[in-house]
Formats: C-alpha cells, sequence, structure tokens
C-alpha cells in the first residue's frame, strides 16, 4: 500500500481564472508530505493536457517527466474532459467518433508510462445541495438532500432508461477492455457522486454493490476495473449495517481496486454529508486492515476534504490533516504486520529448524520482512539523507515570549531576527 | 486521551477557530503575551484569556510558561531570585484562581535553541543542532554551579507545590531543549533522565510533574538506544508514576550533540510504539503537535504542517485506543 494526493493537474482555478498553486508546487507539496505517488486530475471542463477531442502521447509523457522530476510516481490519471465521451455513455450520434478518439487517448495514456486510467459514468458530473454546509467549529462541508433535485430538469433533452445506459456502457466496456489490456493500462470507473438511481433525467448505473458487480462481469479482466472512490461507495444505501467493509473486501479480494478515495462521509444513504476523515460513519483504522489483509497494492489518497477557516480553495491544511491520519494508519498496519510475521517466523523456526526467514523473505503481500521490521525510518517516507544548510541566524527562540514586549534581555542578544518567526507552542 | 493543540496567543481568532474545526479538546497558550503588573500576571487578565478560548468552545488546559524576565533569576539564582520566586508563587494561585488545571514550564536559561535547518527531503526543512558548531556566548553576570542550580529548582519545587495543589494547579516541568547539561556556560538540569528522577522526587506530589516534551526527550544522549536509557523506557517511567501531564508530540533524527527536526513519522522514534505504551500504562492526558518542519507554501506557524502532524496524532490516539475521539462509530 502506498500514498498519495490527487489534484487537478491544470493547477486549481479560483474564481478570478487566476491559478491558485501550479502544478510544481502541488508536486512539492505532495513530495513533502510523504507521498510517493500521485494522481492527477481533469474535470469536465479541465483537462490535463491540451486537447478538445483526445490526448496525444507527447504531451502526457511530458506530464509524467514533470511528476517525476520531483520523485513522485505518476500512478493514475482521473478523467477526461466529459465531452471526449459524452456520447459513448448517452449513445449520442458522435459515438464511435468519440470512441476512436477515447481508444486513441487509452493507447496514448498507456504508451506514456501511466498504469491507471480511472474515469466516471456520469455524463451530468457531481450533484451536490450544498457546498456551505455548517460542520464542526464552522468549518464547511459539501452535502446532498435528493428531495431538493427530484424535479431537477433534464440536463440532456430527455429521460433516460437504465437499459440504455447499461446497453451503453457495455458496447464501451466490450471495445476498451481488450484494448487496454494490450496496451498494459488498468482502467476503472468511479461511482456516480451522489449514487442515486437517477439525477437530471439520467440514470447513474453504478449505485450500489449489485451493480459493481455486473460491471465487472460485463469482461473479466484486469482492466475492467474499479476506481475506488472510498467516500462514494460509503454514501451507497449497501455500505450500511457494514456493507461498506463487505465491498472493499469483495472487490480488493477480486484484485478490482485500482487505488482509492480515502474519505468519509455523514452515513450512508442521502441525505449526506462529508465529514473529516475521522468523523464519518466509517471506522477508517477497521477498513486500512481490510485493505491490507486483502492484500491491496496500490494508492491511497486523501481526496476532497471539509473547508476549515484561512485554507486555500483546494484545501491545504484539510488535506494534510487527512493525509497525516492515513500515514498514520498506514504506518500502524504495516507495523502490526511485521509483528505477526516475525512471531510467525519465530514459531516457525521452533517448530521447523529448517525454517529460514532471510532478508529477502516476504510476507503475504510482498512486503520484505526486513524493510518492514526495520527502524527508524520506517515509514512509507523515507527522506533522502540530511545536509547541513548554514543559516546567517542559528539561535532560535520558539517560545512565544520571543514578542513580548518586556524581552530586551541579554537571552535574544544573538537571536537576529527570529523573532520575525511567527511561533506558538514551541518546546521551552 | 485526548487531542490538544497549543498557540502563543488567544487574540488570533483563526487559529482557535481551527482547532475547534479539528476537533480539539484541549487548548494551551504558549507565554500568551499576558501583562506582567509588578512582575506577575493578575486575575483578571488570565481569566480573559480563559474566556476567549472558551469563546470557541474550547477549553483553556494549560498555560505553557511566562515571560521567561519574569523567572530568570529564579532558574539561574541571581540578586531577583527571592522576588521572582514570590511573583511566580502569586501567579501560580492566578492561575488557579481563573480555573486553569495546568502551568507547565521550563527550567532553563538562556533560551538559545538551535544551529541551523537541514534539508528532510524535498526541501521541507526541519530545524537542527549541531554543538560542535555551536558557539553561543555566556550569558550570566554572576557565577551558577550546578549545585546551586539544584539548590533553586529544589527551592522552588518545594516553594510553590503545597501551593499549587492547594489552588487545584498541576506544574510540569520541560526539559532543556537541546537537553546539554551546560548551554552559554549554564548548567542545565533537566537534560536527562536522572535529572528527571530527581526532579520528581523532591516533592512526591501530583503538583510536581512533568511536560513529557517527548522531542526533547528523544534528543537525549542515549535516547535511541535500548537501555539508553530509550525514549520508551522513560516514557514507561513517568507514565506508570502518574507524571505526565500532556505530550508534545513530535520526532527527531539523532540525539545531542547533534539531532535534527523531523516529521512525526520520520525521525528515531516509533511513534505508534510511543503512542502504545502511553496507552498501556493508563496516561489519561492529552498529546499535541508541537514544532513542525517547513514546508512548501506554510505559514511561518506552520498551519499546513501542524495540521498533517495532528492528523497523524489522532489516527494513533483513535488506533490504540479503539475509540473514535469523536465520538463518531
Amino acid at each position: 500500500m502506498r500514498i498519495g494526493f490527487n489534484f487537478l493537474a491544470s493547477g486549481f482555478n479560483t474564481p478570478a481564472g487566476q491559478s491558485e498553486t501550479n502544478l510544481d508546487d502541488f508536486l512539492t507539496f505532495a513530495a513533502q508530505y510523504g507521498a510517493s505517488d500521485v494522481v492527477l486530475q481533469s474535470y469536465d471542463k479541465w483537462g490535463a493536457v491540451p486537447g478538445t477531442e483526445r490526448w496525444e502521447f507527447a504531451d502526457l509523457l511530458k506530464l509524467r517527466m514533470q511528476v517525476e522530476s520531483h520523485g513522485l510516481h505518476l500512478e493514475a490519471l482521473e478523467n477526461v474532459p466529459t465531452a471526449f465521451y459524452d456520447h459513448i455513455m448517452l449513445g449520442g450520434p458522435k459515438r464511435d467518433e468519440q470512441i476512436e478518439n477515447m481508444i486513441h487517448t487509452v493507447r496514448s495514456i498507456a504508451r506514456a508510462g501511466i498504469p491507471i486510467f480511472g474515469y466516471n459514468w456520469m455524463p451530468s458530473n457531481v450533484w451536490r445541495t450544498s457546498f456551505h454546509t455548517l460542520n464542526r467549529g464552522g468549518s464547511k462541508v459539501s452535502s446532498y438532500d435528493h428531495h431538493e433535485h427530484v424535479n431537477a430538469p433534464y440536463t440532456h433533452g430527455r429521460e433516460f432508461t437504465e437499459e440504455e445506459m447499461w446497453g451503453n456502457l457495455e458496447h464501451w466496456i466490450k471495445i476498451i477492455t481488450p484494448i487496454a489490456e494490450e496496451e498494459g493500462v488498468r482502467l476503472g470507473i468511479h461511482p456516480p457522486d451522489p449514487p442515486v438511481k437517477s439525477v437530471g433525467g439520467i440514470p447513474r448505473l453504478l449505485t450500489g454493490f449489485d451493480e459493481y458487480k455486473r460491471l465487472i462481469e460485463i469482461v473479466d479482466s484486469p482492466s475492467n476495473a474499479i476506481e475506488f472512490c472510498q467516500g462514494t461507495f460509503s454514501e451507497m444505501e449497501d455500505a450500511a449495517d457494514g456493507g461498506i467493509y463487505d465491498m472493499v473486501r469483495y472487490f480488493g479480494e477480486r484484485n478490482k481496486i485500482l487505488y482509492v478515495h480515502f474519505r468519509n462521509v455523514s452515513n450512508p444513504g442521502e441525505p449526506f454529508q462529508e465529514e473529516f476523515i475521522n468523523t464519518g460513519h466509517v471506522n477508517m483504522y477497521k477498513m486500512i486492515k481490510i485493505y491490507q489483509e486483502v492484500g491491496f497494492p496500490g494508492v491511497l489518497v486523501n481526496d476532497h476534504v471539509p473547508d476549515t477557516i484561512g485554507d486555500t480553495q483546494w484545501g491545504h491544511r484539510g488535506r494534510a490533516y487527512a493525509n497525516g491520519y492515513i500515514q498514520a494508519l498506514m504506518d500502524v498496519v504495516a507495523e502490526e504486520e511485521a509483528t505477526a510475521a516475525e512471531a510467525e517466523s519465530v514459531s516457525d523456526a521452533a517448530g521447523a529448524p529448517n525454517t529460514v526467514y532471510g532478508p529477502d523473505a516476504t510476507v503475504s503481500h510482498g512486503i520484505p520482512l526486513g524493510e518492514s521490521s526495520q527502524q527508524p525510518e520506517r515509514s512509507i517516507f523515507a527522506p533522502p539523507g540530511p545536509a547541513m544548510i548554514e543559516t546567517p541566524n542559528p539561535a532560535m527562540l520558539p517560545e512565544g515570549d520571543t514578542d513580548a514586549p518586556t524581552d530586551e534581555g541579554r537571552d535574544r542578544s544573538t537571536a537576529g531576527d527570529a523573532d520575525s518567526r511567527e511561533t506558538g507552542d514551541g518546546s521551552a | 486521551m485526548r487531542i490538544g493543540m497549543g498557540r502563543n496567543s488567544a487574540s488570533d481568532a483563526q487559529a482557535l477557530r481551527f482547532m475547534a474545526q479539528l476537533g480539539i479538546q484541549d487548548v494551551v497558550l504558549n507565554t500568551p503575551p499576558v501583562p506582567v503588573k509588578n512582575g506577575k500576571w493578575e486575575l483578571v487578565d488570565i481569566v480573559a484569556l480563559k474566556n476567549r478560548v472558551e469563546e470557541f468552545d474550547l477549553k483553556l488546559t494549560a498555560i505553557e510558561n511566562t515571560q521567561i524576565d519574569m523567572r530568570h533569576h529564579l532558574i539561574t539564582g541571581g540578586p531577583m531570585f527571592d522576588e521572582q520566586l514570590e511573583n511566580m508563587v502569586e501567579t501560580i494561585k492566578n492561575i488557579g484562581r481563573a480555573g486553569i488545571p495546568m502551568y507547565t514550564m521550563s527550567w532553563r536559561y538562556p533560551r538559545y535553541y538551535r544551529t541551523g535547518h537541514v534539508d528532510i527531503g524535498h526541501g521541507a526543512m526541519g530545524t537542527a543542532y549541531d554543538a560542535s558548531v555551536e558557539n553561543w556566548p555566556d550569558v550570566l553576570d554572576w557565577e551558577l554551579t550546578e549545585e546551586r542550580a539544584w539548590e533553586c529548582l529544589e527551592t522552588w519545587v518545594k516553594t510553590v507545590t503545597p501551593v499549587a495543589e492547594e489552588y487545584g494547579v498541576r506544574i510540569g516541568m520541560h526539559p532543556v531543549d537541546p537537553p546539554m547539561p551546560v548551554v552559554a556556560g549554564v548548567p542545565q538540569l533537566l537534560h536527562n533522565f536522572e535529572g528527571y528522577k530527581r526532579l520528581i522526587e523532591i516533592v512526591d506530589s501530583p503538583a510536581n510533574g512533568i511536560l513529557l516534551c517527548q522531542g526533547s526527550f528523544s534528543q537525549m544522549a542515549g535516547a535511541d538506544k535500548e537501555g539508553g536509557p530509550s525514549i520508551y523506557e522513560m516514557i514507561e517511567y513517568f507514565v506508570k508514576r502518574n507524571k505526565v501531564l500532556y505530550v508534545h508530540f513530535r520526532n527527531v533524527s539523532g540525539t545531542v550533540p547533534k539531532f535534527h527536526e523531523t516529521f512525526i513519522n520520520t525521525g528515531h522514534v516509533d511513534m505508534y510504539r510511543a503512542m502504545r505504551i502511553y496507552a498501556e500504562n493508563g496516561f489519561d492526558g492529552f498529546f499535541m503537535d508541537d514544532h513542525v518542519p517547513h514546508t512548501v507554501g506554510d505559514t511561518d506557524y506552520g498551519h499546513r504542517a501542524k495540521a498533517y502532524a495532528n492528523g497523524y496524532i489522532q489516527a494513533l490516539i483513535e488506533t490504540v485506543t479503539n475509540t473514535s475521539l469523536h465520538g463518531a462509530h
């Protein structure tokens, strides 16, 4: 299991149209906060790379190189602009043309060395009733109440039937899966968020456990899989009564989970609201143990988070918090597994003296024993060796009283500009 | 076990709101700018601090340090020793009267701290100490032997502990950081396990306790070795004796004479193992993130990095206790 961040490859657009944070800064942030991987997103009209109908190999390769220049792995691209494939989803007149272009795009992604393409089957994207629902301490979260949307006007001119939508999906899966297999790229579909049966005239299809089983049975292939947005799965009615844990186990055991949006929500079914990672209905520790038990080999990303005070639109602080929470869980399960493996090796050695667990021995999920039981730098994040950097003002006083008006004392005589540093609960 | 967070002032509404949003259960104010009146803090000013924190539905659990000029002669046996002793005792009374259950403090002077920074990965910067490049000048105008320094500390503990007990305040002592035996010519007492054992034996009372800055303890010589004594042995020793008020839960790489700060999960301490030791020995206090590495785009205060560390700590508490801090499930 590895940890990553996801963000819009084009940077995050503020209302003024200015990029709030450019991609390099995002990547630096991700690397500093312990990520090994990133997932770069597109959404609706914002594509990861240029292109109005399809994406080209050269642009994607460049993108991957940019990620790798930060010491990160580009694990997946998530979504293409909706206009790349809306006729495929809806059986529109440009369906065949879009299929040709999507095949081109999938081949380009694969040839650029990006192992996963995650997408969705939502012609009308994500729906929310509010993005400003008040949560703990005045934080704001998004929420959905279907009663507010039952009479929503048709988004695409008419009421579509489930049968035709399934037909469109099956047509696509049967065409693209062998091509993806041939190219060595894995494709997975994100659940419709919210996972309600239908809204705005469009059936959402992948709204529950059975629907996802049906999807993966269309073609039995590693390239027909799931972009496991755990948040959206947690919103499903099927998530109730422990169902969320059953779904992860079921699809995890079948190696259908490509990567995970590891976030939490208030309750199964609607209305619901998003939550902090540890205030929703899902026990995230229990969840990560299931991923570990089924040998999930992929990446967890923190995904969207509540809006906290003073944070950026993307949510650097909120995501740092969620990422810290996830890293702790990952450190815990890695250590538990290493301990269990050591205990096993001891008991094996006692019973069968010829059993040798050398440094290359692995536990069930391919984690080298020697590595996972190592201290101190045991974490997912192993920083490069430190290098001393000269600083002109060496003595720093982290206590708050560096700002105190009475503090003209000798203890600051070499403090330099240390008092310009905004500090707080530092060590005394 | 609970989750806390600190700030150096109660005037920053955004900081307090942020704590409320993250579900912080215990707030610590570190050297808040309370006016020093005749060498002490007055009740009315401390009550104002407490009220301010409570406006945000938060609880002010601890004051961490008063201004150093209120107590540097107390620590170093200077000419104003008696006056500062009396004023600090009065200040403790006022903290108790205000209903704040903990006062934590450092027993160190001067407050020299680090000698530089280290790149701890992808340009994130951690503070660093290296005794071989440190050249801090001597600071005292009077002579201070180690014996005299212990005499000062013992006088303080013996004087203040019964008062703190009476006023319902627990006092916790923060280690010297860097944990060196002498800093700028001044003998430092609380730089190792022995010093701390001696401290808590001066008076056997819940009011004579420890602010377990796990970062500073992890920097002590031998803290990274079994029997060193290791950080794990020290935590167990003090938690078992109910001496730990709360914990600065941060990590470092190395020990004196050379170490640097790291992210919470990239130092020499296994934080999960440490957290289990607190839980297994019945710790009922709280953990807070402490100072943090500087990362790209972050504030000087380190909002992002502190949020990261806090998330890490909340996960460990919830995992080890197998309960939700926030009653979520």
